[in-house]
């Protein structure tokens, strides 16, 4: 609207110069008659300036005859005015004359009546900011402040919109109305803003006044009309517009990640304080200086609808912002260079940036349309309301509507398109928002179930699981007990292995003292005979000789008997499990009696089989704490094994090979060791590591267990807190070292 | 007079021989000596003094088996290759065969049956 009157202020610049000649070459009065009348009450509007220049004939401030200063007698219908000059009422400063205007002066109207106005009413509707008296016909009627020669006197009054002054006419057919108007501060107030804000062109405010004249009764409706339900529509209007934008400000303060609730709060606002601005002065009693002031905020504000309503309008069809949205913000340069540089170049290009504009908006919500987007239509109505609103108030000629209403549509309408479209927006937000939380509710019980079900598998395989790991438990705890057994009867059997591979030897060794107990006996028995012939012969000496021979030959006996007695123990002793009690041996006798039968074992099995055997005692060794069972087991292993390594090389019948198998004892510190050494083949390299495990062996299936040497390992590493170490050299031979804690202590 | 060299590793062999020769060494029909191991015998043997026409060797000794001496002696004796007898604890064939093959000319078992090998000794022409 203001652009409206900004319009139809430049239309009225223009028009003034090529009107004023016309009307002021009418002589200061003006005709009325019912039909002028009639017209005018219809079109009584808003915009004096613009009504005025529609029904000249009638509103015409240019017909009055004007002097400046004061004399009482101005009033009067027999003063001869025809010397005064014809003169704008709304005067302004360039249409005053330089010194016209001197703070007070008088207005003269001859009214003109047509019979058919007899004995009727008049409507005198007066608009002011100084302060003014109205004769009609020499009598006062109506007085607005206080005029005065005096501008300290002077109290100046702007009067509500449309306010009449009813006069009666009676049967005369010419009247007179005569104002004493007084506006003391008029020229220096315009003089200031004028200067101080160039505003030349854009007159904010008249110093002058203009007076309307109607009929009675259409502008005492008019009035009321003003008063209530206009100013209602404009309080309405305001209010709505605010709460609106408080509404979009609200929204925008709690969730504010949606930035397009911000530009319509912005444009909200922008729009109620235009509003303000330009509807409720009418309703108040502003000076002058208010209303400048005033009207340059409406300006300034009026400027700025264009961009924020487009901002508004793409923050709720763009997610970003276009970078065109800039432009209606840089057409603003343009308006108010034409504010400050008086010019009018602003409008043209301000008129086809609103085409622009309005293109784009159908644009944007055809888009909308065609992409099926919920309620836009919304929109699309209150533009193109809007925007009819506009064209119609444009041409408000019209006058079966109350262009008050559309310009509240005009106002109002975007907006709220705008609010319920975003409403509608933010509902379906929040409805989709729902089905999602439907959705996720849905899906989280889902998941919650397959999370049960998962559990529930779990427990189940848990359970399972733990019920198979207590059976392979038993069953391995079953196959540990077995192969327990196992190893005991295997061990057992290692023990008659190598028991059988002694039998031999043992045979061997029992037969030979056997022999000679059988031997020596006979012996005996031919000495006794022949010591009894010499008895008989008297040969006492010789008898005694023999005797001596005898005793001796029962010492053989005796001491080959003991041997095959010892045999027999040690056989016994090694085939009998161990006993563990750790009894003090002499380990030189223990290793030289088991070397016997190891070699003797040997060479039953392999007659042809032959060693050098080789002992190196030291007798410092003499008697430790030993499980002699278990430490003999041991030293017939290894010596088992070094008699197998040299016969495997001897096999090979190599020239001068000469098999020597060596044991021996050695004090090492605190503890002795004892070495089997053979100069046999040696071990291999790839096959050290594995000699002491259990099963291990070398020796053809069925030959050997391949416990011997794992067993005499646990034997002396944990039965006797020993060592059991090799040294080989492939090729040279190999060394068993049994290292033990050199112990004499009796328990 | 009969020489006679017996080769055991049991010394007690020779207190056993002494005792159940001792009227044929009382008398001087025999003479005996005694190496208790096959090498100790071939070193005997070297020393041209020795006149032991008989040998008595055990097969299983340590070191130099009875075998081994046996064929030492066949080889390196030709003129005349002393009597070999060999005694042995197992009376089995394949040591009984591989002692006929290397030249022996008895063989004995153990327990030695002393009146039969006297009797043997005695009537042997040497």
């Amino acid at each position: 609207m203001f652009s409206m009157k900004l319009i139809k202020q430049l239309l009225l610049v223009i028009l003034v110069f090529s009107a004023q000649n016309i009307l002021a070459q009418e002589n200061g009065s003006l005709f009325l008659s019912a039909e002028t009348l009639k017209k005018t009450a219809l079109s009584f509007g808003v915009e004096q300036a613009y009504v005025e220049y529609s029904h000249p004939d009638c509103f015409s401030t240019a017909n009055w005859k004007y002097h400046p200063g004061d004399d009482k007698a101005w009033k009067e219908t027999a003063f001869n005015d025809s010397s005064w000059k014809l003169f704008h009422t709304d005067f302004n400063l360039d249409s005053i004359p330089k010194g016209e205007w001197q703070g007070i002066g008088w207005f003269r109207l001859k009214l003109v009546i047509d019979s058919n106005l007899y004995d009727q009413s008049l409507a005198l509707v007066m608009t002011q900011f100084g302060a003014s008296e109205i004769y009609f016909d020499g009598k006062l009627v109506n007085q607005y402040g206080i005029p005065s020669k005096d501008p300290f006197l002077e109290k100046t009054f702007r009067p509500l919109n449309f306010q009449p002054v009813i006069v009666s006419l009676d049967e005369k057919s010419e009247h007179l109305l005569a104002v004493r108007y007084s506006f003391h501060q008029a020229q220096s107030l315009l003089d200031k803003y004028n200067k101080k804000y160039l505003f030349k062109t854009l007159h904010f405010g008249y110093p002058g006044f203009m007076m309307n004249i109607g009929s009675s009764k259409g502008a005492v409706k008019l009035f009321g009309d003003s008063l209530f339900k206009n100013l209602l529509l404009a309080i309405i209007t305001f209010i709505a517009l605010l709460l609106i934008g408080i509404f979009h400000t609200s929204f925008f303060i709690f969730y504010s990640s949606d930035r397009s609730n911000l530009y319509l709060a912005i444009f909200n606002f922008t729009v109620a304080a235009f509003s303000f601005s330009e509807w409720l002065p009418s309703y108040s009693h502003l000076s002058l200086q208010a209303a400048i002031l005033n009207n340059l905020f409406a300006g300034i504000i009026w400027n700025f609808w264009l961009p924020v309503s487009m901002l508004a309008y793409y923050s709720v069809f763009y997610r970003k912002l276009p970078w065109h949205v800039w432009i209606y913000f840089a057409v603003i340069l343009f308006m108010f260079s034409d504010l400050i540089f008086n010019s009018t170049i602003s409008y043209p290009i301000y008129k086809w940036f609103m085409y622009v504009a309005f293109a784009d908006m159908l644009r944007l919500f055809v888009k909308s349309v065609i992409n099926r987007e919920k309620n836009v239509w919304i929109v699309g109505v209150g533009v193109i309301l809007s925007q009819s609103c506009w064209m119609l108030y444009l041409n408000s000629t019209v006058d079966w509507i109350n262009t008050e209403f559309i310009v509240y549509c005009i106002l109002l309408v975007v907006p709220v398109s705008l609010l319920i479209f975003n409403a509608s927006r933010t509902a379906e937000t929040s409805k989709s928002l729902e089905k999602q939380l439907v959705e996720v509710t849905r899906l989280s019980d889902l998941s919650l179930t397959k999370e049960r079900e998962k559990q529930q598998i779990l427990t189940s395989q848990k359970s399972v699981l733990e019920h198979q790991v207590n059976e392979r438990t038993a069953d391995l705890n079953q196959s540990l007990e077995d192969l327990k057994s196992t190893q005991s009867q295997l061990i057992q059997s290692e023990k008659m292995a190598s028991l059988g591979e002694l039998t031999a030897g043992i045979a061997h060794e029992i037969q030979n003292p056997l022999n000679f107990v059988n031997n020596f006996s006979e012996v005996n028995t031919e000495l006794i005979g022949e010591m009894e012939e010499e008895i008989d012969k008297g040969n006492l000496d010789e008898a005694k000789k023999i005797a001596k021979d005898i005793r001796e030959n029962q010492q053989k006996i005796n001491q080959h008997g003991k041997r095959a007695d010892s045999i027999v123990k040690g056989m016994l002793q090694h085939s009998r499990s161990s006993s563990g009690i750790k009894e003090l041996t002499d380990i030189n006798l223990l290793a030289d009696e088991f070397l016997r039968l190891s070699y003797h074992g040997l060479r039953a099995k392999d007659k042809s089989f032959n060693a050098s055997l080789k002992t190196d005692f030291d007798p410092a060794v003499g008697k430790i704490r030993v499980v002699t069972e278990e430490i003999g087991r041991v030293i017939l292993n290894l010596l088992n094994n070094a008699f197998y390594a040299v016969t495997e090389r001897k096999k090979l019948n190599a020239e001068g090979y000469e098999p020597t198998v060596t044991i021996g004892t050695k004090m090492v510190g605190d503890r002795i060791e004892i070495r089997v050494s053979d100069n046999g083949y040696g071990i291999p390299q790839k096959v050290l590591d594995k000699i002491f495990q259990p099963f291990f062996t070398t020796k053809p299936t069925g030959q050997g267990t391949g416990l011997g040497l794992s067993l005499s390992y646990d034997i002396i590493t944990k039965g006797h807190d020993g060592q059991l170490m090799v040294e080989t050299n492939e090729g040279v031979g190999s060394t068993f070292i049994i290292n033990l804690p050199y112990n004499n202590q009796t328990l | 007079m009969k020489k006679i060299l017996v080769v055991d590793d049991e010394r007690d062999i020779q207190m056993l021989f002494e005792q159940h020769f001792r009227k044929e060494i009382k008398s001087g029909e025999m003479e005996f000596s005694f190496s208790f191991s096959g090498e100790e015998a071939l070193e005997f043997m070297k020393n041209p003094e020795h006149k032991a026409i008989l040998i008595l060797s055990d097969i299983n000794m340590p070191g130099m088996s009875g075998l081994e001496l046996l064929k030492h002696i066949k080889e390196k004796y030709e003129k005349p290759p002393p009597v070999v007898m060999m005694i042995t604890a197992y009376g089995d064939g394949e040591n009984y065969n591989l002692a006929m093959k290397l030249g022996a000319d008895d063989f004995l078992t153990k327990p030695l049956d002393f009146s039969s090998l006297k009797e043997k000794l005695k009537t042997m022409v040497l």
